[in-house]
């Protein structure tokens, strides 16, 4: 390891310009419409998931619209029950399983890399083929909406509903096939992100000096791992019960119509964690940057952060509790389910007490933060009221439990989401999102989803029942459901102005500096957008914030030795991030594009027939023997 | 004469003291965990069996059981944390110390979430809502 100077960048003089020219050319992508099908880079990786998350997430929020639309008034017509089903299935799926999940591992498959000071990923090939699988599975799911033959049996596909006996039809068939593949793609991304954490942190990175969102994300990593086999599970044995006649969840044949719901459920619950807990490492970036301080509590937020994941384990069955299971296994889950208050209040607490006496940049990433305050807050208290099996069964699938949810998942995930992409976006795309659209967008979003889901509460308490496509005049619910119409109408054009300001600021936004809100973790070390290799010389880190505390030391140590010829990134130890070897990443393929087509063409073909597992299974096997042909360094060593 | 220090066999002698720790600095992360998991899962499941039994025994047993598992795991946290003091480089005693620190912590906190989930058993009909 050797010294340098203030920056993470070869020596300004020829022999340093023309080292870096070498490494960026060992680390480009290739150019054009071919070679886009190639790319393999981390940062080409997660921008693509998170724009296509974002694509993904407006469609929904159309979607959202029309149900809005339907219900702003008794007995409307503008969609029939039929297509009402469809909207409302396509609209939870779609916005928990090809927006919500997608867009937090790409932002994490963006930045871990970059936080934690390494190249790329452990497994650049894995992260392409993933992203493949995830658009091919989405568009392909999104697409039966406008051909007629989507799922209409709800996000949670309930039995004996989605049987072939009452959701006659490919629509479940989709749900199912199409969902147990793009998990697929959640998978590949846990894994990779799990292992590039452990082994590929720079030196010196030690578990304490990992960043909260690095830690964040490694908790969900490790819950998606546990929560995606169930509900794979589930839809593998609901595809074979429609398709070969099985009867895992058929009462009459002996099957459990519950089981499916323990199945679902028992990834379902942790779903909402997995979307949940990096939210929660976005927050804490963004406080401890705009307070200009590092985070109070260390530990407590990591311990925060564990507990909340293992704990969402063992929610699941507060989602039963009026199926008729037995007063002591409820009360499991009650307990359990106030339980996960503690450590979610532990971190409010912390990030309190970060802010506590600090002088606040009230910038639009920090207006964004305290929107999720507010409205995460609202929702905990409900999650709260809602654990409590008396309360529970009054309030069951009535409109306050879709109150409730929106509160903690669109406060607990997407405010801190846009919270995210104001402060990564001059990272990622070199120029700074424009503030004053910024602030209206913060500003329409709080306002309008609070018109728009504080009134469900109310419409719940009165007996509004959940996915219902219209009611009856004499109900009086029309008034409530008309404000929250018009409160998702301005939430819209709130979220609809960061789309804007997104696409605007790509081509007249301010150029951004390297570090341009201060920040003390080590994405911000390098160029906005970040060379091809990330950083010329991967840095070695002293403390928890380098950034704040290079100018202290007046000087930055790198990893020196490295080639520049082919693509090298450290490994070091697990626990205290000690140098241990060197690996050799693959440059661009197009097999993972392959692959994720031969794999697609496998779960496609199994709606209309069981053979194409085999097809799909023989194709992915080929291309897989291409994909892993030894490579030329490997060759060359 | 002061003999040269190899780095290499520095580098064998910091990976071997790291794998000892790592035991007992992971404990209470696996242990309290595994312990809640268990007592809630295995407790949720055999609640029809206990009241076809028409005892609560087992139930019982369970609770000492996973009670013992959380103890297990604080116990080797704390020695990981007292070990610490010892460990140099100071980064990675700061490391040792986090991680037996949040093991000792989850440890309490499982079992706080056992003792929650047992009390109930005391007070409620347990075969209320069981067929029988």
């Amino acid at each position: 390891m050797t010294d340098v100077g203030p920056a993470l960048r070869h020596r300004d003089d020829a022999e340093g310009r023309e080292t870096l020219a070498t490494i960026e050319r060992t680390w480009q992508s290739p150019k054009g419409f071919f070679g886009w099908f190639t790319h393999v880079n981390h940062t080409n990786i997660g921008r693509r998931f998170v724009a296509t998350a974002l694509i993904f997430f407006a469609i929904a929020g159309v979607l959202g619209l029309l149900m809005r639309w339907q219900l702003s008034a008794p007995l409307n017509e503008v969609l029939d029950p039929d297509t009402y089903n469809q909207v409302m299935t396509v609209h939870g799926t779609a916005m928990m399983f090809l927006f919500a999940i997608p867009a937090m591992e790409g932002i994490a498959i963006y930045l871990v890399p970059l936080m934690i000071g390494a190249r790329d990923m452990a497994f650049p090939r894995l992260n392409a083929f993933g992203y493949y699988v995830y658009l091919i599975g989405g568009v392909i799911f999104l697409l039966s909406l406008p051909l007629g033959i989507a799922p209409a049996a709800g996000w949670f596909n309930y039995v004996p509903l989605s049987n072939k006996e009452f959701s006659p039809g490919l629509g479940v068939d989709i749900w199912t096939t199409m969902i147990t593949f793009i998990e697929v793609a959640a998978l590949t991304a846990a894994v990779e992100l799990i292992v590039t954490i452990f082994k590929l942190r720079a030196p010196g990175m030690s578990l304490n000096r990992m960043p909260i969102f690095v830690w964040a994300v490694l908790v969900m990593s490790f819950m998606i791992l546990f929560a995606m086999p169930s509900v794979i599970v589930a839809s593998a044995m609901l595809m074979m019960d429609r398709l070969v006649d099985t009867q895992f969840f058929v009462a009459e044949a002996g099957g459990s119509p519950l089981l499916w719901q323990h199945l679902f459920w028992f990834f379902g619950h942790p779903e909402v964690y997995i979307i949940f807990v990096p939210a929660l490492g976005i927050v804490t970036s963004v406080v401890v940057t705009f307070a200009q301080r590092p985070v109070f509590g260390y530990t407590a937020l990591v311990l925060a952060l564990v507990s909340v994941g293992m704990v969402s384990f063992g929610l699941w069955v507060h989602h039963m509790y009026t199926t008729g299971l037995p007063f002591m296994g409820r009360s499991f889950f009650m307990a359990a389910s106030a339980m996960i208050s503690i450590p979610s209040g532990v971190q409010i607490f912390c990030w309190i007490m970060t802010l506590w006496g600090a002088r606040i940049r009230f910038e639009v990433p920090m207006l964004w933060v305290l929107s999720f305050f507010a409205v995460f807050i609202t929702g905990g208290l409900t999650g709260v009221m809602v654990a409590s099996v008396p309360f529970d069964r009054q309030v069951h699938d009535t409109y306050f439990v879709v109150a409730h949810f929106h509160y903690v998942l669109v406060g607990g995930a997407v405010f801190p989401l846009m919270a995210g992409l104001y402060y990564w976006y001059p990272k990622a795309v070199g120029r700074m999102l424009s503030d004053r659209m910024g602030k209206w967008s913060v500003g329409l979003s709080f306002v309008g989803f609070n018109l728009a889901f504080f009134p469900m509460h109310q419409l719940g308490l009165e007996g509004m029942p959940r996915r219902i496509y219209t009611y009856l005049p004499e109900m009086d619910w029309g008034f409530l459901n008309q404000l929250a119409t018009v409160g998702a109408i301005i939430l819209a054009v709130g979220f609809g102005l960061t789309f804007w300001n997104l696409i605007y600021s790509a081509y007249r936004g301010t150029v951004a500096d390297e570090n341009p809100w201060n920040a003390p973790t080590l994405e911000w070390a390098t160029t906005s957008p970040p060379l091809n290799c990330n950083f010329a010389q991967q840095p070695v880190v002293q403390d928890d914030r380098p950034l704040w505390s290079w100018p202290e030391r007046g000087k930055r140590t790198v990893v020196g030795g490295l080639r520049t010829d082919r693509r090298e990134t450290m490994v070091t130890t697990l626990l205290d991030a000690r140098p241990q070897s060197v690996q050799v990443l693959p440059g661009p393929t197009p097999w993972p594009f392959v692959s994720a087509v031969a794999a697609s063409v496998g779960f496609l073909g199994l709606i209309f027939s069981p053979w194409f597992y085999l097809i799909g299974f023989f194709g992915a096997f080929v291309t897989f023997v291409f994909w892993f042909w030894p490579r030329k360094p490997y060759r060359e060593d | 004469m002061q003999a040269e220090s190899d780095p290499q066999q520095d580098d064998l002698i910091l990976a071997k003291q790291e794998g000892r720790e790592a035991l007992s600095a992971w404990a209470g992360w696996v242990m309290a965990p595994a312990a809640w998991a268990l007592h809630q899962g295995i407790g949720y499941a055999m609640v029809p069996w206990l009241c076809a039994l028409g005892t609560r025994w087992p139930y019982h047993a369970l609770t000492v059981f996973a009670v013992g598992l959380c103890i297990g795991g604080a116990l080797m946290s704390r020695k990981a944390l007292r070990r610490s003091r010892h460990i140099r480089p100071e980064h990675s005693r700061m490391r040792v110390r986090m991680m037996a620190l949040i093991g000792l912590m989850f440890s309490a906190a499982a079992f706080g979430g056992i003792l929650v989930e047992y009390l109930p058993s005391f007070l409620i009909d347990t075969c209320n809502g069981v067929d029988r």
